[in-house]
């Protein structure tokens, strides 16, 4: 049991099929073949501009979604293979929490009503017992006992955000899925909410898949990283080394791209071009056309994999890039 | 000290809007003063009435609702204020613009991108005083002039393509050839880069602080990103609540913050490089605004906080160095006078 990793991922890909022009059939490559590994007690970050695919690996993860391929093993096994009573046991094993805590509470449910739901579902608690846990769960997300019984239109932002997280806990989950959980809040309210979700983890013993374009939030929270570009891992490794040494040249400008509050800051190089289409991705390395290192043809016909790099501290770096070749295994 | 008036310069203003429930005090007293050139950035949370301030510059807000209850907009010399309808169409676009926040919503999706340019374009033709018209060149190699200025690649073609054939980015870059128009010298840029993706966002600063470099223009430019201001701006003024709590040089906000809020904004950012430190929050929320505190409005969250906060709203007073903090904690030049 303690080799195997809690969550792993291999060769995930989801395709959509989606409508274009008039006659035209086209397919979007949400996310295409990638592969990631979650161990226990663990937070891994997943970073990339809108359009990479991490939300799509979060509902993925989540069993939102079906993949087009590929595999989602949760503590060794094959989810697509699992029967009900495994699924309805995932189920309380993964929790989600979502970016815009206003839209994912009822507005039509007390506080109380939100948090016991699952409760009451997987847990069949009712009574005095479903109270003390609801009332347990508010006290793990610092939040008054007073809220219970208020809706959540009565709530700041950073309440409800608490309250959403009260109920992914709800069920002890092994793996939390958070996907942009701060991006809704202001940043004294953010600053709040990722100290307590660090905080959470130590004393949950729980393991999260944090999904943020904000890198500096995931530089704070996750102890490792996974950069995605247009559906494909593109670099992986501890967070500090990646942040600190990038090796692919778009985490390069995506780290030289943050605007940071410093004065007088140098400048940095700016990376041309937009965000090409999911739906028409350019062939070979789909950053071939906007990266500033290219090598040749090369970079145009073949996309390259994901190889390790060597040792880190606290983890394998991967890249994939054609400046990294593989023989450097 | 009388060497030149500021190019803009808002003094004491203050501005209600009226509810159901009473007046919202939705700008309480606010002092800001620019002078041709220069680049100002807004930062503060939701709520801070930086988009108000700014909108009510351009006396863009619905009144009613909106009020002004006391204060003066000073724009080289004239009190927008106070101002006419009919003289504030000769200001917008022609002397003040405005980028704004969402590019799609400001594009009309049933035209195209050169019949809206050259609309603008014709329209501020019109609007010029006769004898300052621009020599006469069609509005559409006007327009091609303004979308090279703004780097969009292929301007000819893309005066034929409908908003949502563009990326945001490139939406974008419309918007501010679009603002450019007018030769303005007060461009304000209302969190223009918040919809986009970071690479982008990141070009697009760059074309702003060129075009300002290049065309001397005058930026207020509004941000919740202390680090998007800081890309821009050479001084920042940060809002709390309805007031100006600090108003400084960059360098010196980053190095020195005065303001107990400045100070925890600054403490909650966290960093992408360097060692992973704690961050801390501000506890607590914004006042509510129909009852707002009779003192600091940040009172309540004040980790510093002393009695007369309570009472007293503390001015802007210049704490040095041209940095200027609205704290009891500072007590400012001219009270430290009176016993020297």
């Amino acid at each position: 049991m303690a080799d195997v990793p809690l969550l792993q991922v291999k060769g995930l890909t989801k395709h959509f099929d989606i409508h274009s022009g008039r006659f035209g059939k086209a397919v979007l490559k949400a996310v295409d073949g990638i592969d990631l590994m979650l161990d226990h007690g663990e937070s891994l970050g997943l970073v990339g501009e809108s359009g990479s695919g991490k939300s799509t690996v979060a509902r993925l993860v989540t069993g939102l979604h079906r993949p087009t391929a590929g595999e989602i093993l949760f503590e060794g096994s094959p989810i697509q293979a699992m029967g009900s009573r495994d699924r309805r046991r995932l189920g309380r094993d993964i929790q989600m929490v979502f970016q815009d805590p206003h839209s994912s509470l009822n507005p039509r449910k007390t506080i109380f009503g939100s948090i016991a739901e699952p409760l009451t579902i997987h847990d069949a608690l009712r009574g005095v017992r479903l109270r003390a846990r609801v009332e347990e769960l508010l006290e793990t997300v610092q939040l008054d006992r007073r809220f219970m019984y208020r809706f959540p239109h009565e709530l700041s932002g950073g309440q409800k955000q608490r309250v959403c997280i009260a109920r992914a806990v709800a069920l002890n989950p092994k793996l939390l899925v958070l996907d942009e959980p701060t991006s809704a809040l202001d940043v004294s309210v953010q600053a709040q909410i990722l100290e307590f979700l660090r905080e959470l983890q130590d004393r949950l013993d729980l393991t999260y898949l944090f999904i943020s374009h904000n890198l500096a939030v995931v530089r704070h929270v996750c102890s490792r990283v996974a950069v995605m570009y247009m559906g494909r891992v593109v670099e992986a490794g501890p967070t500090a080394e990646v942040f600190d040494q990038p090796n692919h040249p778009y985490t390069k400008v995506l780290l030289a791209s943050v605007p940071e509050p410093i004065a007088g800051q140098q400048e940095a190089p700016v990376l041309g071009g937009d965000v090409p289409s999911p739906i028409a991705l350019p062939p070979g390395c789909p950053f071939n056309p906007r990266c500033p290192s290219k090598i040749g043809s090369v970079c145009e016909t073949l996309n390259p994999e994901l190889v390790p790099l060597g040792n880190g501290t606290t983890g394998v770096r991967q890249v994939a890039c054609h400046l990294f070749p593989a023989q450097l295994r | 000290m009388i060497a030149q008036l500021p190019l803009l310069s808002i003094e004491d203003l203050h501005l209600d809007f009226d509810t159901f429930d009473g007046a919202l005090h939705v700008l309480d007293g606010i002092n800001i003063a620019l002078d041709a050139g220069e680049t100002v950035g807004i930062v503060g949370e939701t709520g801070c009435g930086k988009s108000v301030t700014v909108r009510s510059i351009l006396r863009l807000l619905p009144m009613p609702p909106a009020r002004f209850s006391s204060g003066a907009i000073r724009f080289k010399g004239r009190d927008l204020a106070v101002a006419s309808e009919r003289d504030m169409r000769r200001i917008r676009g022609l002397e003040i613009a405005l980028i704004p926040q969402d590019p799609m919503s400001y594009l009309n999706p049933v035209f195209t991108v050169g019949q809206q340019l050259t609309d603008v374009i014709r329209a501020h033709a019109r609007n010029r005083p006769r004898d300052k018209r621009p020599a006469e060149k069609s509005a559409w190699e006007k327009a091609i002039e303004l979308l090279t200025q703004v780097h969009l690649p292929h301007p000819e073609k893309q005066l034929e393509a409908y908003p949502r054939e563009l990326s945001g980015g490139m939406r974008q870059r419309v918007l501010i050839a679009m603002a450019l128009a007018g030769q303005p010298s007060l461009l304000i840029a209302d969190e223009p880069t918040t919809a986009l993706d970071v690479t982008i966002q990141a070009q697009i600063l760059r074309l702003i602080g060129d075009l300002v470099d290049r065309l001397g223009l005058a930026v207020i430019l509004i941000s919740h990103d202390i680090g998007v201001v800081a890309k821009v701006c050479r001084r920042i003024v940060v809002m709390y609540a309805g007031t100006v709590v600090e108003d400084a040089s960059a360098e010196n906000l980053f190095d020195r913050p005065l303001h107990p809020y400045t100070q925890g904004l600054l403490a909650a950012i966290p960093k992408l490089r360097g060692d992973n430190q704690q961050l801390s929050g501000i506890p607590g929320s914004i006042p509510n605004l129909l009852q707002p505190p009779d003192g600091c409005r940040f009172y309540d969250r004040c980790p510093l906080r002393m009695d007369v906060c309570r009472t007293t709203k503390p001015p802007l007073v210049d704490a040095g160095g041209g940095q200027r903090v609205a704290c009891h904690l500072y007590p400012g030049p001219r009270q430290e006078a009176r016993y020297g």
